[in-house]
């Protein structure tokens, strides 16, 4: 079986040559303090604070941030980018077709979020454990931080195919596009925002459903419309960016 | 045709009587259910007693006897009686609190249960239910008619009857005549007595937990009075000797009181051949003693006291005599302060610093075994990297190598902290101070916590000599998160909690025993002398003395020893004075265990209750008592308990001897 050249180099790039590396410690030298401190640190309100009772929430939401944020830049080609051949090399040099060029990428993303989980998991099951969460709740964590890690990095291989010769531009669209998701989510309906949807979702809390001109949504409901657009429009974006390249 | 017709008619008027038919077996079938169902309810009749005789002292705990009667055939439930507690006045959310015990009731039978209750108001009626796979009894009781504003006086007599004692005028307390039989097994229930008089009493049939009950509240502040009869018998039964100051060995004829004269002035001359109980003195002080015969004797029990009075009051010539009123005034006494005079704090906060103290997060939080975990995991990566840069081994061989360690280090972990990662389900923290009382007991006042890591109910078990057990209310909690079940089984009182995930509830409560360690502190001209006799079976360790503005490490009393200090004065008037001004802050004070300290500071010594800083009014003594007898348990293994106990004696200096 002959592997996508897109998803070849990529691994050549990242694993082979190691430029991938420095992602994955960032990752974990960031997360595993968080994880480790929020056992026996105390926090402002002494009252309420219980440190392991708060680990599994506290370590998936910093993992959800971390990997988030780390997809979007691997996805976006901020590591080692003069490495990798350009989207106008493979289509008109290489004459790789739109679509293989797009199935690559998209392999290769997957696999960078798949990698990013896998380094996590275990400082993720020991604070399950510690915590006593239950496994439908540690299963559901991972899907729910697979599927986030999905429906925003995607948006940093959008941001690649839209403005691939403009670096700067796409440095400042993913963290923009970040902090503004963070932001809006935050001022307009706080269960659309993942890292309160999951506190809450892991918590057992109630989330206060979405009421939109006289219809009401529940919070479960709009927060997975939501990210389902999100994906989709980062799909889409994807799509017309390769297309655009294909034409110009 | 017409035939056909006829036909399909009488099918249509068949099929309606079918349905009515139906209809009307249905509706029978469903009264004969309805009437059933009440009848067995009503089988169950519930009758109830608030407190001796339908007395009760407000505020405190009372016995709450439930006469069960059963019309119908055997039946096995469970009574259940749901008492409020908290509420507005208190500034706290109300909450329930359930006493239940399973009871097998036989047919045409009645059957009685105690059980100690302690509403927190009386505006809220008791609800006692009967709960049983044939339905479920209840009834309502109104507190409001029974409830006293002072503490009872029981009369103890072989017979139900109330005897022509003058005991009413002698106090404003109410007079309630009980016999044995009716005296309860918990001490807790003796909450609103304040005195117990035995008048020719029969203890013979008094039961083990009842006896036990009784020498509990004596000895965390009851009084017991003993009065005199012609009928001496009843006071060498073994039953009453244990609680007599004296050897009761016959009677004794007197011609005339000198010594009640001396005591009670000239009208106890109008006492003349008077009949007493003759005794030797075992224990105690001879108040008043004729010819070498105890009289009245006082009696101190831990914080209690006992009273024996030789003569019989309820017989001329004393039942005549006009100052008995005075004489029985000085008997019954006023009721003792049951209360510590140094309260401790325990609440969310002392709590919550306690949790987050590293030595007791160890017992609940694998945090070596975390880190060691951590360290392994990244350890591991490293060395997949450096394997990556060497180029030694294939790709694939790496990529094995790389999932292997993932996947070894999540589940190895995950196992290890999810069964085997010392992670017990909960912990049981019991922090007691221990006070000294007479005759070698002391008082502890315990601060109690369940912590819990997952949801589940602990049950909480309590040894005898417990006086007081209550929990302390959350605020701003809600109904559940306070409630408690008191469960009265097996004649032990035991408390069912329910405790979320990562929760805790606290509790506080109160006990008397026997510990025989003795402080003595004598304050010479020239010197100050302590003398610590520990003669029980636990270390003392870590002692201290606050004596003058300084603090003085005594080091440890090991068990069984007695250890003498001296201290000599600074010499002058004026010394003296300024060492009296002179403040120790209690907080300075370090101790090897970091919870001790912890617990010392905040709750022990709480800054806001003034006791944080002690002044040279008076001398302090403490230490920790290593391996405390356990006075609480949550029974499981799965279950870790931390006690810590510490003994303080307060010796007033000089003059200002409030503290």
């Amino acid at each position: 079986m002959r592997l996508n050249p897109v998803f070849r180099e990529g691994l050549e790039v990242y694993l082979a040559e190691g430029h991938g590396f420095a992602a994955y410690f960032y990752v974990l030298i960031l997360l595993a303090p968080v994880v480790f401190l929020t056992l026996f640190l105390p926090s402002l309100d002494a009252q309420v604070w219980v440190g392991p009772a708060h680990l599994f929430r506290v370590s998936f939401v910093a993992a959800l941030v971390l990997i988030v944020y780390f997809s979007l830049r691997t996805a976006n080609q901020e590591f080692a980018p003069w490495r990798l051949r350009t989207v106008k090399s493979w289509l008109h040099e290489q004459g790789l077709s739109r679509g293989a060029l797009a199935r690559g990428q998209l392999a290769l993303f997957s696999l960078q979020v798949i990698l990013f989980v896998l380094l996590c998991s275990p400082l993720l099951l020991w604070a399950a454990a510690i915590a006593r969460a239950s496994a439908a709740a540690i299963v559901s964590a991972f899907l729910l931080l697979s599927f986030y890690a999905f429906a925003y990095g995607i948006w940093g291989l959008a941001a690649l195919a839209l403005w691939e010769r403009r670096f700067e531009t796409r440095q400042v669209f993913v963290r923009v596009f970040c902090i503004m998701m963070v932001f809006l989510t935050s001022v307009f309906y706080l269960p659309l925002n993942p890292a309160a949807f999951l506190l809450s979702y892991l918590g057992e809390k109630e989330m206060a459903p979405l009421a939109l001109w006289g219809w009401q949504w529940a919070a479960y409901s709009a927060h997975f419309t939501f990210h389902i657009l999100l994906l989709g429009a980062g799909l889409a974006a994807h799509r017309w960016g390769l297309r655009r390249e294909v034409y110009w | 045709m017409s035939f056909g017709l006829l036909r399909i008619v009488s099918q249509v008027e068949l099929s309606l009587s079918v349905t009515k038919a139906a209809l009307q077996s249905c509706l029978i079938a469903s009264l004969v259910f309805i009437v059933s169902f009440s009848l067995h309810a009503d089988e169950i009749t519930i009758d109830a007693e608030v407190g001796f005789h339908g007395n009760f002292h407000l505020g405190r705990p009372f016995p709450l006897r439930v006469e069960l009667s059963n019309l119908g055939p055997p039946v096995e439930g469970t009574l259940e009686v749901t008492v409020w507690k908290g509420g507005a006045t208190k500034g706290l959310a109300a909450f329930a609190v359930y006493h239940r015990r399973t009871i097998s009731l036989a047919a045409q039978a009645r059957k009685s249960a105690w059980f100690t209750v302690d509403p927190g108001s009386i505006g809220r009626p008791l609800l006692v239910t009967f709960h049983s796979a044939r339905g479920s009894s209840a009834k309502e009781i109104d507190l409001r008619r029974h409830f006293s504003p002072a503490p009872l006086i029981l009369l103890l007599t072989a017979s139900n009857l109330m005897p022509h004692l003058p005991l009413a005028p002698a106090s404003p307390a109410p007079l309630v005549a009980v016999s044995p039989e009716e005296l309860p097994a918990d001490a807790r229930a003796y909450g609103g007595v304040s005195t117990v008089v035995f008048y020719e009493p029969s203890l013979r049939d008094l039961s083990k937990a009842q006896a036990g009950a009784l020498e509990s509240w004596l000895a965390s502040g009851g009084r017991m009075a003993v009065l005199g009869s012609l009928d001496y018998a009843l006071y060498q039964e073994p039953s009453i000797g244990r609680f007599l100051p004296v050897r009761v060995t016959g009677l004794k004829n007197f011609a005339a009181l000198a010594a009640m004269e001396r005591s009670y002035g000239s009208k106890a001359a109008s006492l003349k051949n008077v009949t007493a109980m003759d005794s030797t003195l075992l224990g105690g002080r001879s108040l008043i003693e004729e010819n070498g015969t105890p009289i009245l004797v006082e009696r101190s029990r831990g914080k209690g006291k006992i009273l024996y009075l030789a003569l019989d009051i309820g017989r001329p010539p004393l039942s005549r005599w006009e100052e008995l009123p005075r004489l029985l005034r000085d008997i019954l006494g006023a009721p003792v302060e049951s209360r510590s005079a140094m309260p401790t704090s325990w609440d969310e906060a002392v709590f919550t610093q306690l949790l987050l103290n590293p030595a007791l997060l160890s017992s609940y939080v694998p945090v070596g075994a975390f880190f060691m975990w951590m360290v392994f995991y990244l350890a591991g990566l490293g060395v997949v990297t450096w394997l990556w840069q060497k180029r030694r081994l294939s790709w694939r061989r790496l990529a094995l190598i790389f999932l292997s360690l993932v996947v070894f280090s999540a589940s190895g972990g995950y196992l290890q902290f999810r069964q085997g990662g010392k992670i017990p389900d909960g912990v049981l923290l019991a922090a007691t101070v221990l006070e000294p009382l007479a005759d070698g007991y002391v008082e502890g006042n315990s601060n109690i916590a369940i912590f819990s890591t997952l949801r589940r109910d602990y049950d909480l078990a309590l040894d005898g000599g417990w006086s007081d057990f209550d929990p302390v209310p959350r605020r701003g909690g809600r109904l559940e998160d306070n409630a408690l079940v008191a469960l009265e089984e097996a004649g032990r009182p035991s408390f069912r909690v329910a405790v979320k995930e990562w929760d805790h509830r606290l509790f506080r409560g109160r006990s008397v025993s026997r510990f025989p360690l003795s402080v003595e502190f004598d304050p010479r001209e020239d010197k100050r002398v302590l003398k610590v006799s520990n003669l029980t079976a636990h270390d003392l360790t870590d002692c201290w003395l606050i004596l003058a503005g300084e603090r003085i490490s005594l080091g440890d009393v090991a068990s069984g020893s007695t250890r003498t200090r001296e201290f000599p004065l600074a010499n002058g008037a004026a010394s003296a004075a300024d060492s009296r001004s002179r403040q120790v802050d209690l907080r300075d004070i370090p101790f090897k265990d970091k919870t001790r300290e912890l617990l010392f500071r905040a709750s022990f010594f709480p800054q806001e209750h003034g006791l944080a800083r002690w002044g040279g009014n008076a001398a302090l003594f403490f230490g920790w008592v290593k391996d405390a007898p356990r006075r609480i348990r949550a029974g499981e293994e799965r279950v870790s308990t931390r006690d810590f106990t510490l003994f303080r004696a307060v010796f007033p200096l000089g003059e200002d001897e409030d503290l």
